[in-house]
């Protein structure tokens, strides 16, 4: 496209499509953005009618990195070669007075020339900064450097060719070389802060192998929809989300999940975009494609996370603000008070007074968090650990206290029936029978692991009318067995005792006797006459007891909660190793025993499954949600976590506190070097161009500072 | 001398409060409206300009901001209150659209050195 009257060409064809709502072209981004009826009009149309009318056509990407990425790569070498340049013609000057001293006039006229074309050609940016910042009556970094390094410029012209005194030329051209090497300098590292989106994006597969029509194709990721049918072969990278529904392989997640053992997918499982397959070849239907992919998630999750700031970096940015005029009239009043009160020669007073605007670096105050927020976050990422900002980082670094909830958090969360008591005359299978039935309408997790059972016993369910659940105790309903209807009451000792249901005192003790195994006992009353018993088990995962021993001596509480009555919750408490254990309370009072906990002035972190836990987790000071690898609810909780490890709460912790100290280093260190910086100018004791270094480092120290937590184990 | 000096001195912090003064009292540009959406376009060459800009509440916001330099410094826009972290391609004009509460919104580049902010009344 050449102009904008091409644009204008393709637009009217566009708009004289059948379907076509509204067309749009752009001719400066060579873009059209089209709105159309997806019944009388598709991509393909209008591709082919831009194509018709001479011009190629492509679906945009969502997605511009790659572009970005080599825009920016060529920005840092562009600096570079200034660097470059600049440092070329200031050594023969830095030479010539500082090594020769020689005062020559020939040598004053090389000086004025070279250090010339540093002056106003590196040095024009600066300018062209003051010109605008100017325009908006206010001043910026480039407002200091250009007076700098005008004054010390323009004094030594003067010197050259109107009046007696000392040339500075050097002071000059060095200072606008150290400013150009920091600004390259911070380019680069800038880039490796924010590598981790670029890693993550980096992951994604660029085409897909699926079947249409009965036929294999090879597309472009972007082609791919909901309801494709998938192929991955051994070795592939597996393009979208979705579900196997033919062949079994082992998938390596660990770049979404940070486990590094691969996992098992057989049909029925989810697979994630991104991930790579190792063995076997399947096939998966395509459930999640384009921003909607577990990957995009994150990437967007990193995204925001980046863009927030920690609440202590809220002052440095009011103090940014007003630093630069402040540090022109401190430079100035710098000046009058050498020149003017002390006495002192003008050279000295001028160079003090260049000293004073070049060392100043708000830029250093103002990297301190985002920087080290941005490895954070990226880091987190990389291990499974996704932190919603600068907010969440602070307050996990303060947490005191964590509650995890007990089921899928610390516990498996795939309960199984360990043992069936009968009582009076029906016998083990006719409780199983009746327990089955009536839990299948229920959706407690202990109902799933009932119904299970009785499916791999082979019984079949009867059929149930006037289901009740009576939340946190259990379910009622009737039955017929031949034809003749019975009262059915199944849950936990409360569910029994409103009903008037008589528990006998040896039956009494083997139900205590199995929940001091960490089993949860269920009682199944038939016309309020109780007939046996189910108990229940949900396994502690392996890593739970060591994420409580880990948290322990970090010195945080832990503490669990769950719906089981105190017996069963102390057990499983014990099994793990768990400071207190808050049992028996209902899924709808979680909220407010954190509430309770948080009255004493702890900071309080729940740890949950982020779905059913949503109110405690947002009660809570920090929300940490827990996924399961393949479903994160990731619009919950301060922090995500990708995989169901209890361990990645003491990783998250961690990695708060490693954040949170880096950018205390980075803002004291920034605070202290100007407050100690400026007075050292002020008083002349430093050359000017030393000062311009030190300001160039000031702020490349605070990103590779915040660069050296991707070293910090976690 | 000494008397120039201290007439200087206090000169300049004169000056200092008056651009404090000015500072504070900036009302900022008004928005351009299309369409119910209230537009703003931003230039972003050393500062941001307009550095003030004010909207109305309730309707949303688009800002085009649009980078004219290389310079490491101003790649990001961040709009703190609002999660809002945005690249600048060099020469690309980026939309920033929200619907803003009354109060004031602060933009900085990563670093805080570009400044800017949109009152919402």
């Amino acid at each position: 496209m050449h102009c904008a009257s091409c644009a204008l060409m393709i637009e009217s064809k566009l708009n004289k499509l059948p379907g076509v709502k509204s067309a749009q072209v752009n001719s400066a981004t060579e873009k059209a953005t089209v709105e159309y009826d997806c019944d009388s009009c598709d991509s393909e149309k209008i591709i082919k009618t831009v194509k018709g009318a001479g011009y190629g056509a492509q679906i945009a990407d969502e997605e511009t990195v790659d572009e970005h990425q080599s825009q920016h790569e060529q920005a840092i070498k562009k600096e570079r070669n200034q660097f470059i340049f600049s440092l070329v013609l200031t050594i023969p000057v830095a030479i010539l007075s500082m090594i020769l001293r020689d005062e020559s006039y020939q040598s004053k006229l090389i000086q004025t020339i070279l250090a010339g074309i540093v002056q106003f050609y590196i040095g024009s940016r600066f300018y062209v900064g003051m010109y605008y910042a100017g325009k908006n009556k206010t001043a910026n970094m480039d407002t200091l450097i250009a007076i700098g390094t005008s004054a010390a410029y323009f004094y030594s012209l003067a010197t050259t060719f109107l009046i007696e005194g000392q040339v500075f030329y050097e002071t000059a051209a060095l200072l606008i070389t150290f400013v150009v090497l920091g600004k390259w300098l911070e380019a680069r590292v800038k880039g490796k802060a924010s590598e981790a989106i670029k890693k993550l994006l980096g992951l994604q597969a660029k085409s897909a192998r699926i079947i249409r029509a009965g036929k294999e194709m090879e597309v472009l990721i972007k082609e791919v929809v909901v309801g494709d049918i998938v192929v991955v072969r051994p070795g592939e990278k597996i393009p979208v989300d979705g579900e196997v529904v033919d062949g079994y392989s082992s998938v390596d997640e660990s770049m979404v999940t940070g486990e590094s053992i691969p996992v098992e997918k057989k049909v029925g499982d989810k697979v994630v975009g991104a991930t790579i397959n190792k063995t076997g070849s399947f096939k998966f239907k395509a459930t999640k494609v384009g921003k909607d992919t577990l990957l995009a998630q994150i990437v967007k999750f990193v995204e925001n996370a980046q863009g927030t700031k920690a609440p202590i970096q809220k002052y440095a940015d009011t103090i940014s603000g007003y630093f630069v005029p402040a540090v022109v009239a401190l430079a100035l009043i710098t000046f009058v008070v050498w020149y003017f009160l002390v006495g002192a020669s003008f050279v000295a007073a001028l160079l003090a007074f260049t000293a004073v605007l070049v060392i100043a670096c708000p830029c250093a105050l103002g990297l301190a968090t985002p920087t080290a927020i941005i490895v954070g976050t990226g880091k987190g990422a990389e291990n499974g650990v996704l932190i919603k900002g600068g907010e969440a980082l602070e307050i996990a670094g303060k947490i005191k206290t964590v509650v995890f909830d007990k089921t899928g958090t610390l516990t498996k969360g795939e309960p199984v029936v360990t043992d069936i008591i009968k009582h009076g005359t029906r016998n083990m299978e006719q409780v199983l029978e009746i327990a089955a039935a009536i839990e299948a309408k229920s959706e407690h997790p202990l109902a799933e692991a009932i119904v299970k059972k009785a499916k791999e016993e082979k019984i079949e369910l009867l059929e149930v009318k006037d289901f009740e659940a009576v939340p946190g105790h259990g379910v009622k309903g009737n039955i017929k067995i031949l034809d003749i209807g019975y009262w059915i009451l199944f849950g936990n000792r409360k569910l029994m005792q409103d009903s008037k249901v008589d528990i006998r005192l040896e039956d009494q003790k083997i139900g205590e006797e199995l929940e001091s195994g960490g089993k949860t006992v269920m009682f199944l009353a038939v016309n309020n006459e109780l007939a046996g018993m189910i108990a229940v088990a949900d396994t502690v995962k392996e890593t739970s007891a060591e994420a409580i021993i880990e948290l322990k001596k970090m010195g945080i509480k832990t503490l669990m909660i769950t719906g089981d009555n105190k017996r069963t919750g102390q057990a499983i408490g014990k099994q793990v190793g768990i400071d207190e254990v808050l049992a028996e309370v209902l899924p709808e009072n979680k909220a407010d025993e954190i509430k309770k906990l948080q009255t004493g002035g702890l900071k309080v972190a729940m740890v949950g499954d982020g779905i059913n836990d949503a109110p405690a987790l947002a009660q809570a000071d920090l929300g940490i949600a827990m996924g399961s690898g393949t479903d994160v609810a990731i619009e919950t909780g301060g922090i995500v976590l990708v995989k169901n490890d209890a361990r990645d709460v003491v990783r998250a912790i961690k990695l708060s506190r490693q954040t949170m100290s880096k950018i205390k280093q980075n803002m004291f260190w920034a605070l202290f070097y100007n407050s100690v910086g400026i007075p050292i100018a002020a008083f002349g004791l430093l050359r000017a161009e030393l000062a311009g270094l030190a300001m160039a480092l000031s702020s490349v120290s605070v990103v590779l500072n915040s660069l050296l937590l991707k070293r910090r184990k976690l | 001398m000494q008397i120039i000096g201290s007439v200087l001195i206090l000169l300049i912090i004169g000056l200092f409060l008056a651009w404090l003064y000015w500072t504070k009292k900036q009302t900022g540009a008004s928005a351009k409206e299309t369409g119910g959406t209230q537009e703003f376009e931003i230039k972003v060459k050393g500062v941001y300009s307009p550095s003030v800009i004010k909207a109305k509440a309730g309707r949303p916001v688009r800002i085009n901001f649009l980078r004219q330099e290389d310079t490491e410094c101003s790649r990001f826009v961040v709009f703190d209150a609002l999660n809002i972290r945005k690249e600048l391609p060099r020469d690309q004009i980026v939309p920033v659209e929200f619907t803003p509460k009354a109060g004031e919104y602060k933009f900085t580049c990563d670093m805080g050195m570009y400044q800017g902010k949109l009152v919402v009344q």
